[in-house]
């Protein structure tokens, strides 16, 4: 064993010897041809050729040229203020001057002339909004005239390589602002900040052609809403919600009426990856799913991608939404807000320091529990029950250079629902006061402070520290206050409380790359610590009773990374090529997981081409629960070593076209597989604290197919699109539905929006949607039976009928009024214009011949609202 | 329970935006199941086989569940020793005819029993059980000679007035494996003349009542089911007992302590109060069920709790019948008496 070491330790010097001795060489070795170039000439006279310069440089020294006498410009001239210089320095002015470039080897030196296509330089920096300096995300710039050009990251940073030279005319453009053309040769590396002012109605209209069209984009399966079309579109009760929006394009399906929920191409709630500055939200609705939690006077920008994810983006399955924050306004102080029937909102932002640093703060709540609670009192003497939720957002920028900035931003939401009451009892002849009060609340906090850095015009950095919690706390507290039979004063409690929820800490980094105008690559990688508290049923009491039921906390580290390239072959086909790996550790077990990524896009014609996806995902938190609506107790938990992640493959391939300069259209077909997708098992008791949640559920899987068509208008005066779903959605698990596939929940085989926004002039605005859909899948029962003396339903197949088809006509018209002090709006909006009763659920009711029959519940049949928007 | 009330805020959510909703009856098309033999069978070791068989019916409409009268019923162990089952009737009421067996057998613990029934237009139906092993119940105690009186709030419960908690002491001597048991304390009221507040003389007979039992051993207290009326019209039967599983103490003795709660009625019984828990034994009851059966129970309590409920996925109560629906379960059980007065306690 001894000996072995031995051995090893001189095999290891042997090593490090040789390593030495190579670098002393190769070090020795550059200095020798360094010292060559250190040779001091002297020059005759100030002003020569490159030919005189050769002459001179081989008179003097031992140095000997090699050169195509016809490429060089030899006989270019340069005037040298000083006659003494090295040769290095002589060189390198003709480099500078005129374009060449040396090559050295020993005594001989090659000159060459450096070709365009050789040397490259970057056009980089950001594209901003001309009034406010917040960051224009996806942004385009195109080289006028041609094809070439690029985009806006999420930071609103861009980068383009020219060759040196290039005398260039740069057209950005943006939805919703006018064009600017910037005009420039690109003889070095140019930082630009790119302003754009926001478009007025009159004046020129910006042209498909001039933005990225649909064509030339690599990424499938995505969706661009502008925030301005999402505020313009008719909402429920005036409150505009980003992600009733989205319900609206195709691909994604909308939960029962009314609600926020999202269901991407077949999957779930929880496998949507909703990202609000980079941090995700883990329930993203208020009221139980009636209203979203993104307060659209906060927004800046919203990212849908529901296919085809490129390498930077996982841990879900089905969907990312990107969801950017404003940054405030650079120059000025301003806000905006308004009051509608449910809820109030306003923001404020401006600079505070110009140019460097500016704030935006935002906040939202209902008030029925304000103008109610006077009502409720007189009426009922000392019991009061309340509900109430709100939005606050906040955000600060700093830029302490131009290669530098540094955001904080942050997010808090609750939703609370409150009732206490107070009433005396009489207890072994003592009178007793008792104060019995009970309420729930459930919110997101989102926290980010990140630094984006350029290091050089080809590499651009983000690094982040997040911050994400989701927690359910309910409370029920009874206390009893009186005096006992010997004139004691005495008091009883009792205290049970619920929680669950997530944490997650995230530290991340990522870099994008860009080595020459073909390549552009991102790589990265983030560390998230997740903190889960699955249930628990806290119990204490005067009876001494002090206990804890159910899971107390799980902790689980998740490792990302990933590369990805995106890269053009000639002129027609540009794809992105990448893998993302996963880990994560969770109670003493590792999964791993290699992602493959990638998506194509073939230009057939310039307004045709094709496209092409792959990815795989893995996810490894699971939702639990046992609703429609994606209620506040639905519990997160994590893979287990019993229950592995989810895990999925989606291909999709597609079309896009631009139809004159207005219209794109986009057809695409996929297929997706699931697997490891959870349900709780039939009759699993899912009020129990969750302690042993594992053995309550079921694991399967899933898959989903169809077709989506798209045809979108992005500006003018008329915006909006027409959208088409075909599809098919099914789960199948081993214990549900005796092991047969059955349909998804919301599978929805047809779903049509037409969405459509247009300005009459710059003071009137309509708005309107039409949408029609597949009526959702429902188990109802087949029979009825007697269990034990008790009346009981059986129910056949799951989710083997079909609720009646669902459309409606929402309209909305908004009149805007210029003031002295800013601009006031006033929406009027009708949801379900026709009265079209929708179904939200069936139930089986009794007769007035005590028989039974089936009842549709239909919950909004118009509903009409206003609401009063301002700006100054 | 406070998961229960929340449960039901999302019904008061819609029932608030309901003011522009409505209700609407609507025929819609249900491919309903063709008639089919419904068995209620509960083996106990004390009673002779006994099960009731009805048919299923249509969901909608008047529904009519039929008894069913003219099965041929038999009941087979492993041995193959068969027994017929004969229809019987309790009162004039329908649904009190059950099947039962003709001679004295009772089902022994740890044997197998299978169940046949056919009848003529509907499919025969089949199913098998095993009878648990008995589990004895030791130390059997009142916790304290103290019964804590709670007087109830007279308002909100007029026939219940008052009601008290017996504190009682136990130990469950677990045997290895995967067990479930049922604890549960039927109040027996000894037959009592007395004069009532009219003046008359009241002959009361002897009854049993199901008495609510709660736990310190908070694992215990997972089966909050509702009350319901029994098929004898009785409606004790299996009201608030602990269905419980053995995960927590697998294989060891469990001391336990309950409370169980008890009401009086103020109608038909004299002051004082405590002369009448005077009149009444309490007896306490180890069922030892089988997994099939606490399977069946969760199920049934999470039907029963959410079948107005629609925000979550139905619920189909658990069945063993082959071609059929309900239940052929079966308990063994061991009971221990308590003399409020002659017993002692800790």
């Amino acid at each position: 064993m001894k000996h072995s070491s031995w051995n090893s330790f001189i095999e290891l010097m042997k090593t490090i010897i040789i390593l030495f001795l190579f670098l002393a060489f190769s070090f020795s070795n550059a200095m020798a041809q360094s010292n060559y170039l250190d040779q001091t000439i002297q020059l005759n006279k100030n002003e020569i050729s490159f030919q005189e310069l050769i002459n001179t440089v081989e008179n003097q020294t031992d140095l000997r040229f090699s050169f195509n006498p016809n490429a060089l410009p030899l006989n270019s001239k340069l005037t040298f203020k000083e006659n003494e210089m090295s040769v290095k320095q002589a060189l390198n002015a003709f480099n500078k001057a005129f374009g060449t470039n040396y090559q050295q080897k020993d005594k001989i030196i090659l000159l060459k002339i450096v070709s365009n296509n050789d040397k490259q330089v970057s056009v980089y920096g950001y594209i901003r909004d001309a009034a406010s300096g917040e960051n224009l995300i996806s942004a385009t710039l195109l080289e006028k005239g041609t094809t070439k050009g690029t985009t806006s990251n999420s930071y609103g940073y861009f980068s383009y390589e020219v060759p040196v030279g290039t005398s260039l005319v740069l057209l950005c453009s943006y939805v919703g602002y006018q064009p600017s053309l910037i005009t420039l040769t690109a003889t070095t590396d140019t930082l630009l900040t790119i302003s754009l002012t926001p478009q007025v109605m009159d004046e020129v209209v910006v042209v498909a052609s001039e933005l990225e069209a649909v064509q030339e984009r690599v990424q499938m399966s995505s969706a661009d809403v502008p925030i301005e079309l999402i505020k313009s579109m008719p909402a429920l009760l005036g409150e505009t919600d980003i992600l009733k929006a989205l319900q609206l394009l195709p691909g994604v399906q909308s939960g029962t009426e009314g609600t926020s929920g999202m269901y991407v191409r077949g999957g779930s709630p929880d496998q949507n990856l909703i990202l609000l500055d980079g941090v995700p939200v883990y329930n993203a609705s208020h009221l139980f799913g009636f209203f979203s939690v993104f307060n659209d006077d906060a927004i800046n920008h919203v990212e849908l991608l529901k296919g085809g994810f490129p390498a930077r983006y996982g841990g879900r399955l089905s969907s990312v939404l990107n969801i950017s924050m404003k940054e405030g306004h650079q120059k000025e102080f301003h806000g905006e807000g308004s009051i509608g029937l449910i809820s109030s909102k306003l923001s404020l932002e401006g600079p505070l320091m110009k140019g460097k640093s500016s704030y935006i703060v935002s906040a939202r709540r209902t008030y029925a529990d304000v103008v109610a609670r006077p009502f409720v009192n007189k009426k009922s003497k000392g019991d009061f029950t309340g509900y109430y939720f709100y939005d606050l957002n906040a955000k600060v920028n700093y830029r302490p250079s131009d290669k530098d900035r540094i955001y904080l931003s942050a997010y808090t939401g609750n939703d609370k629902y409150y009732n206490s009451s107070r009433y005396d009892i009489k207890l072994n002849d003592e009178e007793y006061e008792n104060q019995s009060d009970f309420g729930f609340h459930w919110g997101n906090i989102t926290a980010a402070l990140r630094w984006n850095h350029i290091f050089s015009p080809k590499l651009f950095s983000n690094a982040s520290i997040t911050y994400g919690s989701y927690n359910f706390n309910l409370k029920s507290e009874s206390k009893e206050f009186g005096i006992d039979e010997n004139g004691n004063a005495e008091a009883n409690f009792s205290l049970t409380q619920y929680v669950s929820g997530i944490d997650d800490l995230t530290a991340k980094i990522d870099f994008e790359y860009q080595p020459n105008s073909v390549h552009l690559i991102r790589a990265g990688t983030n560390l998230i610590q997740h903190r889960f508290s699955p249930g628990a049923t806290s119990l204490r009491s005067k009876l001494e009773i002090d206990t804890v039921l159910g899971s107390k906390f799980i902790d689980a580290i998740e490792t990302q990374f990933y590369v990805e390239d995106e890269f053009s072959v000639g002129n027609r086909l540009k794809s992105n090529l990448g893998i993302h790996y996963s880990n994560f550790i969770v109670e003493g077990k590792t999964y791993a997981s290699v992602q493959p990524r990638f998506s194509s896009r073939y230009l057939i014609s310039s307004k045709f081409s094709l496209k092409a996806s792959y990815a795989t995902m893995a996810q490894f938190i699971h939702l639990l629960t046992n609703s429609g609506v994606g209620l506040p107790t639905d519990l997160w938990v994590p893979a287990t070593p019993n229950i592995k992640p989810q895990t999925s493959w989606q291909v999709a391939l597609g079309g896009a076209y631009e139809l004159n300069n207005d219209f794109e259209f986009s057809v695409e077909a996929y297929y997706k597989e699931m697997e490891n997708v959870i349900e709780y098992k039939e009759g699993a008791n899912f009020l129990e604290p969750v302690k042993d949640w594992e053995t309550k559920v079921e694991v399967g899987k899933g898959d989903s197919y169809g077709t989506e068509l798209f045809l979108q208008k992005k500006q003018g005066r008329l915006n909006g699109w027409i959208g088409y779903t075909l599809a098919w959605s099914n789960r199948e698990f081993e214990n549900i539905n005796n092991g047969n596939p059955y349909p998804f929940r919301y599978d929805v085989r047809h779903d049509l929006s037409i969405v459509g926004t247009y300005a009459l002039n710059d003071h009137f605005e309509l708005g309107s949607v039409f949408i029609y859909r597949t009526g959702t899948a429902v188990t109802l029962p087949i029979a009825s039976y007697l269990n034990d003396g008790v009346e009981v339903d059986y129910y056949g197949g799951r989710n083997d009928y079909r609720m009646p088809a669902y459309h409606r006509i929402d309209l909305s018209a908004t009149w805007k009024k210029t003031k002295k002090w800013g601009e006031r709006a006033w929406v009027v909006s009708v949801y379900n214009l026709y009265f079209r009763r929708n179904p939200f659920f069936i139930n089986l009711t009794t007769t007035p011949d005590n028989g039974r029959q089936f009842t549709q519940i239909a919950l909004f049949t118009f509903v009409p609202s206003v609401s009063y928007q301002f700006k100054f | 329970m406070i998961m229960k009330k929340y449960i039901q805020i999302p019904h008061l959510i819609v029932i608030l935006f309901c003011y522009t909703g409505c209700e609407t009856e609507i025929d819609f098309p249900i491919n309903h199941l063709p008639p089919t033999i419904v068995v209620n069978g509960l083996l106990e070791t004390d009673s002779v086989f006994k099960v009731h068989l009805s048919t299923s019916a249509k969901v909608t409409g008047n529904i009519e569940h039929k008894v069913l009268e003219t099965a041929a019923v038999k009941i087979k162990d492993e041995d193959g020793q068969l027994f017929d089952l004969e229809l019987v009737e309790y009162n004039d009421n329908s649904s009190s005819k059950f099947y039962k067996s003709t001679g004295d057998y009772k089902p022994i613990p740890g044997k197998q029993y299978f169940i046949e029934a056919s009848n003529t237009g509907i499919p025969s139906i089949s199913a098998t059980l095993t009878m648990p092993e008995v589990v004895e119940l030791s130390n059997v105690k009142f916790a304290s000679d103290q019964f804590q009186v709670f007087e109830r709030n007279q308002e909100n419960n007029p026939e219940y007035p008052n009601a008290f908690f017996l504190p009682v002491r136990l130990t469950i001597n677990d045997q290895p494996g995967e067990n479930y048991y049922e604890l549960s304390v039927l109040e027996e009221h000894l037959p009592l003349s007395y004069i009532n507040q009219q003046g008359e003389l009241v002959n009361s007979p002897g009854f049993f009542l199901p008495v609510t039992v709660f736990s310190y051993n908070t694992f215990l207290n997972s089966s909050d089911i509702e009350n319901w009326e029994g098929l004898d019209g009785v409606d004790y039967y299996r009201r608030g007992e602990l269905l419980f599983s053995d995960e927590p103490f697998d294989g060891k003795a469990l001391d336990v302590e309950i409370l169980a709660f008890t009401t009086v009625r103020l109608n038909g019984f004299p002051e004082p109060l405590i002369e009448h828990v005077s009149n009444r034994r309490f007896h306490v009851v180890l069922n030892h069920v089988s997994k099939e059966y606490y399977t069946y129970r969760q199920t049934l309590r999470n039907y029963l709790e959410n079948r107005h409920n629609n925000f979550v996925e139905p619920i189909n109560v658990y069945s063993n019948i082959k071609n059929g629906l309900g239940i052929f379960l079966g308990n063994t059980s061991h009971k221990v008496a308590l003399d409020p007065n002659n017993q002692e306690h800790y």
